[in-house]
């Protein structure tokens, strides 16, 4: 008699996000390759110091002086990693891989698949891995168009990003869209219908995203910050190597854990 | 006789809507029971129960000894299912689909087996070849079938297995069935509507009305059970009405002929009858579907 494997499951599901995420990375390397011409153009044309003397002082008080990257060559060709259409993008791709075990309730797919000796628990620890995997790999991707496009486009001279702060954004923005694909399963784990799982937790996400904006834009909402996990991603801090690196990645990870065990509890007592 | 399906006061409530009421039922060892009841009246219920993609509210339910919420994993195990809305992986060819499910069961696809079914269920390479997005329904729970069978389970839940099946293809349905009930190892726990089928596949029907258990027996007891209609014919006009005879009630006479339902042996009408001038006789079987719609209609 055969354990039950994960293998052909994760299989399954990665077969499935296949074009979704395909797409995605291919968008995101794109806009990678974009912001390194973007880069090029403005190292070739001096343009870096105009830029920093036109930076207005309100920005710089609410995204602090490491918004001043914006200005240079490397803040420009890293800023796609906390770009925040492409925070959302990568959070909207974990979260959708990750409400399948709701896609499967809706069509009926889990009366197969479950009816033989599957555990529950293996169908969202297989969702888990999918979403966790496809969203590193889109990073991945990232990291490498960077650098292709560094290698290919960089005018001579021009001061290229350092590969551990590149990682470091990349990881931040896994670990970002990490929480979100675990609030999707969560969402999965409940709903019954893929659409009502995925459209809640996009709302969400942006309504999150807003709020972070508007605690560190405004001092009465500032003790919102902590409890929200953009705030643990600050883009610009983490460019500039001034972020608590260990601390947020922590952070992200924690809540991701706890919401996908939030997730496996949830499904393990619900009717399919 | 050893159960391989216990259901001990099973319950479900969805809310306030009790759609199954404390069913109790057992299914021997190698028998095709045959589980019936109207539209909503809890069959599939109680498979996906039996399967535990929902948890009951109260009672329990065992598959070869084991619990099925306890010890679901053993349980299905043994089992091979068939649900009545066949769900589809569109993106997976005919192939891909056995192999992927055969890749999650138990225990490999039995030598044979699955190269068997779909020689029955005429199944071509070419048909297996198609993305299942493309196939008619009829093939797709052709497909259904093959993969609930494949493993040659130990217990087979089907659930409106013939539906969407031409009749050539019932027939393949029921020749299969014999087959099971021949080698005597697989358990079969079937849900239909169609009753000629179920009378001609099934050992025991157990039959179920708005979530509780309304009858359970044997088809040759059913058939025992219910009267026969005899139609007589005269030759010349026959005056006299049905005479009072044990287990005989008169349904309508003329002179030219009576129709009467029999409960019993024939042979007391049949014995009458010699003294008077019968042109023809025309016996009807008692069909499961008049046993079966008695039951549906009671209140």
């Amino acid at each position: 008699m055969r354990r039950p494997r994960l293998g052909p499951l994760v299989g399954r599901s990665l077969a499935r996000a296949r074009a979704v995420t395909l797409a995605v990375a291919a968008v995101l390397a794109g806009f990678q390759v974009m912001l390194v011409i973007i880069a090029s153009a403005l190292q070739t044309a001096r343009s870096f110091g105009l830029l920093s003397s036109l930076m207005p002082m309100g920005v710089q008080q609410a995204f602090g002086p490491s918004v001043l990257m914006l200005a240079s060559f490397t803040g420009v060709a890293v800023f796609g990693y906390f770009h925040p259409v492409v925070v959302l993008a990568v959070a909207f791709l974990g979260a959708f891989v990750a409400t399948e075990p709701a896609g499967e309730v809706e069509w009926g797919l889990f009366d197969v698949e479950l009816a033989r000796p599957v555990p529950r628990r293996a169908v969202i620890t297989r969702s888990l891995v999918v979403s966790l995997g496809v969203t590193a790999a889109v990073a991945g991707v990232m990291v490498a168009a960077t650098f292709a496009g560094l290698a290919l486009l960089a005018p001579a001279g021009a001061a290229w990003p350092r590969l551990p702060r590149v990682l470091s954004l990349a990881a931040h923005l896994v670990a970002l869209s990490w929480v979100f694909a675990a609030a999707g399963l969560l969402a999965a784990a409940i709903a019954r219908r893929r659409g009502a799982a995925f459209g809640g937790v996009a709302v969400i996400v942006v309504c999150l995203d807003l709020l972070n904006v508007v605690a560190d834009a405004w001092e009465k909402a500032a003790p919102l910050r902590p409890w929200l996990p953009f705030h643990y991603f600050p883009g610009f801090d983490v460019a500039a190597g001034t972020a608590p690196v260990a601390r947020d990645l922590g952070v992200l990870v924690a809540l991701t854990a706890a919401l996908a065990g939030l997730a496996h509890w949830r499904f393990e007592k619900r009717d399919l | 006789m050893t159960a391989v399906i216990e259901i001990d006061g099973l319950t479900k409530d969805y809310g306030r809507l009790r759609a199954l009421d404390g069913l109790t039922l057992d299914v021997y060892e190698g028998e095709v029971v045959g589980f019936l009841g109207p539209n909503g009246s809890g069959k599939t219920t109680t498979i996906r129960l039996l399967l535990d993609l929902i948890r009951p509210t109260r009672g329990s339910a065992r598959i070869g000894g084991f619990d099925c919420r306890r010890q679901g994993l053993e349980a299905r195990r043994l089992v091979g299912y068939l649900p009545g809305d066949m769900p589809i992986y569109p993106e997976l060819t005919g192939y891909g689909y056995l192999a992927y499910l055969a890749s999650l069961g138990a225990e490999p696809p039995a030598p044979g087996a699955a190269d068997r079914l779909l020689v029955r269920f005429d199944l071509s390479p070419a048909d297996l070849r198609r993305r299942m997005r493309d196939l008619s329904h009829g093939t797709r729970r052709k497909l259904g079938l093959v993969q609930a069978l494949m493993a040659r389970p130990k217990v087979a839940i089907l659930d409106e297995p013939t539906s969407g099946l031409d009749p050539l293809m019932i027939e393949a349905f029921a020749e299969t069935m014999a087959d099971l009930k021949r080698e005597g190892r697989t358990t079969v726990f079937l849900s239909s509507h169609v009753l000629s089928e179920v009378e001609r596949t099934c050992d025991r029907v157990a039959i179920v009305r708005e979530g509780r258990l309304a009858a359970v027996e044997s088809i040759p007891r059913i058939h025992a059970s219910l009267p026969r209609r005899v139609t007589v014919r005269f030759a010349s006009a026959q005056l006299l009405p049905p005479p009072d005879l044990p287990g005989v009630r008169t349904v309508s006479y003329s002179a030219a002929a009576w129709t009467v339902e029999v409960t019993g042996p024939l042979g007391p009408l049949l014995g009458m009858l010699r003294s008077l001038p019968v042109a023809d006789l025309d016996v009807e079987r008692p069909s499961l579907e008049d046993y079966v719609l008695g039951i549906y209609a009671r209140r």
